[in-house]
């Protein structure tokens, strides 16, 4: 579709979400109770930074709005409209998209929650793009007979595996004592080179095999693919003992990388039939430089793909999340808890078209650019 | 063997590995969820601990750690450091074993804290006996000492509480002075251990087949998956009744989807580019944005209350209707299902959204295909050349992915349920987790996942036998 409205709504899809990054990066400047700027008896200092109060101020900046997202004003609780007669102290702004059941101002919530969903978009998919390029560009550049190695490696790698599995695991059980630490370490290590040395005697464990790696990393995709990953979200973020969105992005990380990994591998496996993959190697250059230098930025384009829509559906996860209030703290505000206030009174229609319509506006925009850049490298 | 039945041999056989795989995980992520299962199953029971003396309910307790088999190990093997003893799981209460656990992270003798700890416990049964204020007020203190995690910390508190107990000259029972004395003793001992190199060496341990996990899975495989700790009905009951509502209105959205999928996809694309493609395709793309739980709020706000006027509403309120504990599931069902119109329209719709573009892209690479181009030139009808050449071409690469959001919907869809107060799987999956009643949610989990794979091996299954590129392939 080279049409005019596709166009259109590529360029103001670019609009939202430079809109949504400038509320998120400067969140705190916009919606505070506290001033930005501000010159008084302690001389001039930035109150939403250094917490410091403004009494009686010469001059100070205040911000776009005047209230906290957390701030409770107990004069506007119980959800006053936007549109009605609020009750304002004389020079008090007014709540202009309305305030929730205990008085918080839901504009301030707004701006607050386009921050918690940027984070949770950008944080989860960064973890799985780390895990998903890893999985999909090792797997599809080692095929499944490029890599091969000796049994010897393939011991010493397990036992080194299990043996820092273990020193994790038990880490506390070994930190009140830092020389007992040392010292364990320094005998796992002299135990793996005295195993390797006496490995590289036998004669069975110097023969070399071919490790299928693709074969196991497209298996381990496609498991992870098949399960239900709002299900798992749901349960594995209410294990946690302490609720924090943090876990929630990434939990949502950990589930969501095997489209890329997916999109990363099936271009890997085009690329590395290319002349210049086969140069490169011809040339004596090492299989990660290849990976890294060569490889990966003609990878990134169908990724982005895949991260475009992972992004918009972790947002739509952890939304939902909090709209349930499962594993987010409960004075955690988010569009999905700002849309859950409208369950307690359905007159509040504000709680539910504003948060609502964000939560649209960012997947929408998020997705017309993924969908863009699948259009256009169909072209090419 | 024909090609098939070795291609669903070679699929069911992957299976066993993963099942086992997965009830593993299940099994360790349900040892690590929050809250105390001991305590909660005595107050679902009604046992009345609050006028129990302390000794008592730690016995009640134990009864039914034990009667739960929490003091059991938890798998066939374990593996721990040498200093650790292997017995540590059978410690009752948990309260006590972490501060065991933590003094045996600082010291590395376990003869020594199993000592104190029986000193302790010799006291206890002492003061109960007696019934001595005095000896009662100085119990208190040590109990103290013995919920302190941090050793050095406990050590403190045990010299302050022995110089007290020395200068104020108590007065206690006679026969308890010396288990006093004792403990002191024992406790404030400075040995010097010699920690040998090896104590931190890795070492296996085999606990046979009376374990935690074995018992668990032993049951699970019977669908006995203990009682729910809310109410104390059987999970296995709480699930099946749940089950029954996900299913009645999940099957009806299912199919929806699919039906609007494949006939929107199919139309799209044989319009390519068309007004009506942009139509359905844009407002597809539109409806794709649009967060199910936000899509379900607007629609209960708007479509089941009079609020914004009589004529929008159109459907019966939330919930499921007056459904009594004594009617049997067909008469709730029926009671109910007015009710469950509305969310599985608006789950077919939104699952229908995203399948819409898979079809349609499917379609569109397929009605490029040289096959077409030659039922075309052959003078077929164009109604025939859709329904009996592109569309089983079209469904066939994505039978996977079609059939793969069955299980997940099962699983019911969280928030249409919990908004529309539907009593089905991801409510009861919702109202489980909030509750912390694992029983019930690791049990779903573990049901899922089974479910999860027996689609995907029916997916296969299907897929083989309707590809003739695989039941055609003779060996």
């Amino acid at each position: 579709m080279k049409t005019r409205l596709s166009k259109i709504s590529v360029n103001v899809s670019i609009m939202i979400l430079i809109f949504f990054a400038i509320l998120a990066i400067f969140a705190p400047f916009l919606a505070n109770d506290k001033a930005i700027l501000c010159k008084d008896v302690d001389g001039l200092h930035f109150p939403v930074v250094s917490g410091q109060k403004c009494e009686q101020p010469e001059f100070s900046l205040q911000p776009f709005l005047k209230y906290h997202y957390s701030g409770i004003d107990p004069q506007n609780a119980a959800f006053i409209s936007p549109l009605t007669d609020q009750h304002l102290q004389p020079g008090q702004q007014r709540h202009y998209l309305g305030t929730d059941r205990i008085g918080r101002d839901v504009a301030a919530g707004m701006i607050h929650a386009s921050r918690v969903a940027i984070l949770t978009g950008t944080g989860s998919m960064v973890i799985a793009l780390l895990i998903g390029l890893l999985i999909g560009l090792t797997g599809a550049y080692f095929g499944n007979d490029q890599l091969s190695i000796t049994r010897r490696s393939a011991m010493i790698g397990l036992l080194s595996i299990f043996l820092g599995t273990f020193l994790v695991y038990y880490r506390k059980y070994f930190s009140g004592n830092f020389s007992q630490v040392l010292f364990t370490l320094l005998i796992f290590m002299m135990g793996l080179v005295l195993a390797d040395g006496v490995l590289k005697r036998l004669k069975p464990f110097r023969k070399r095999f071919k490790l299928p790696l693709d074969m196991m990393f497209s298996s381990f995709i496609e498991i992870f693919q098949s399960l239900p990953a709002s299900f798992l979200v749901l349960v594995l973020v209410s294990l946690f003992t302490k609720a924090s969105l943090y876990n929630v992005i990434l939990i949502i990380g950990l589930l969501r990388w095997p489209s890329i990994a997916r999109f990363a591998r099936a271009e890997m496996l085009k690329i590395k039939e290319q002349r210049y993959i086969e140069a490169a190697r011809a040339i004596g250059m090492s299989d990660l430089r290849i990976i890294v230098r060569h490889a990966l930025p003609a990878v990134m384009t169908p990724v982005i793909v895949a991260v475009a829509f992972g992004f918009s559906s972790s947002i739509l996860l952890e939304s939902a999340l909090s709209f349930l209030g499962i594993g987010l703290p409960a004075d955690h505000v988010s569009f999905g808890s700002l849309l859950s206030e409208a369950r307690k009174n359905y007159e509040a229609w504000w709680l539910v078209v504003f948060p609502g319509f964000a939560i649209f506006c960012l997947v929408f925009a998020m997705n017309t650019l993924g969908d863009h850049v699948s259009r256009l490298m169909e072209r090419k | 063997m024909s090609i098939m039945t070795s291609f669903v041999l070679k699929k069911a056989l992957l299976i066993i590995p993963s099942l086992v795989a997965l009830s593993v995980i299940v099994f360790f992520l349900s040892k690590i969820a929050p809250g105390d299962q001991v305590q909660m199953f005595m107050a679902v029971r009604g046992s009345q601990t609050d006028r129990l003396s302390y000794h008592q309910q730690q016995k009640v307790y134990s009864e039914v750690y034990e009667e739960l088999g929490l003091n059991k190990a938890l798998f066939y093997i374990s593996i721990k450091p040498a200093y650790f003893p292997d017995t540590l799981y059978k410690v009752i209460p948990a309260s006590k074993k972490n501060v065991m656990k933590a003094w045996l992270r600082h010291d590395q003798d376990w003869e020594w804290i199993q000592l104190v700890f029986e000193n302790h416990e010799a006291l206890i049964g002492a003061a109960d006996f007696f019934n001595d204020p005095e000896l009662a007020f100085i119990l208190t203190q040590i109990k103290t000492i013995h919920a302190t995690a941090d050793l050095q910390k406990a050590r403190q508190l045990a010299i302050d509480l022995k110089n007290s107990t020395e200068n104020n000259a108590v007065n206690v029972p006679h026969k308890t002075r010396e288990l006093l004395s004792n403990y002191f003793i024992n406790f404030l001992h400075d040995q010097k251990k010699t920690q040998r190199i090896t104590s931190v060496f890795p070492t296996l341990h085999w606990h046979g087949l009376n374990n935690q996990y074995h018992q668990w899975l032993s049951k699970a495989i019977r669908l006995d998956f203990g009682i729910s700790l809310t109410d104390g009905q059987p999970v296995s009951k709480k699930i099946s009744m749940a089950f029954i509502w996900t299913l009645s209105y999940v099957i009806f959205a299912y199919l929806l989807s699919l039906f609007l999928a494949i006939s929107l996809g199919l139309y799209t694309a044989y319009h390519q580019n068309k007004w009506q493609d942009k139509l359905i395709s844009t407002s597809g793309f539109v409806l794709y944005a649009v967060p199910l739980f936000w899509l379900g709020t607007l629609a209960i706000v708007f479509l089941t209350t009079d609020i914004y006027g009589k004529w929008l509403h159109i459907f019966p309120d939330i919930g499921v209707g007056s459904a009594y504990e004594s009617m049997i599931w067909i008469e709730k069902l029926g009671e109910g299902l007015p009710h469950l119109i509305l969310p599985a329209l608006l789950l077919g719709m939104h699952g229908a959204a995203s399948a819409i573009r898979l079809v349609r892209n499917t379609a569109i690479v397929e009605l490029k295909a040289d096959y077409i181009v030659t039922a075309r030139a052959k003078g077929i009808s164009e109604s025939r050349m859709v329904f009996r050449h592109l569309l089983p071409n079209t469904l066939l690469p994505i039978t996977t992915a079609l059939i793969g959001g069955f299980p997940g919907a099962l699983a019911g869809s969280v928030v249409i349920e919990v908004i529309f107060n539907i009593p089905g799987m991801g409510r009861l999956l919702f109202d489980s987790i909030r509750q912390m009643d694992w029983p019930v949610v690791f049990a779903m989990v573990m049901l899922l996942g089974v479910f999860t794979f027996i689609i995907y091996l029916l997916g296969d299954i299907l897929y083989a036998r309707i590809n003739p590129k695989i039941k055609y392939q003779s060996a």
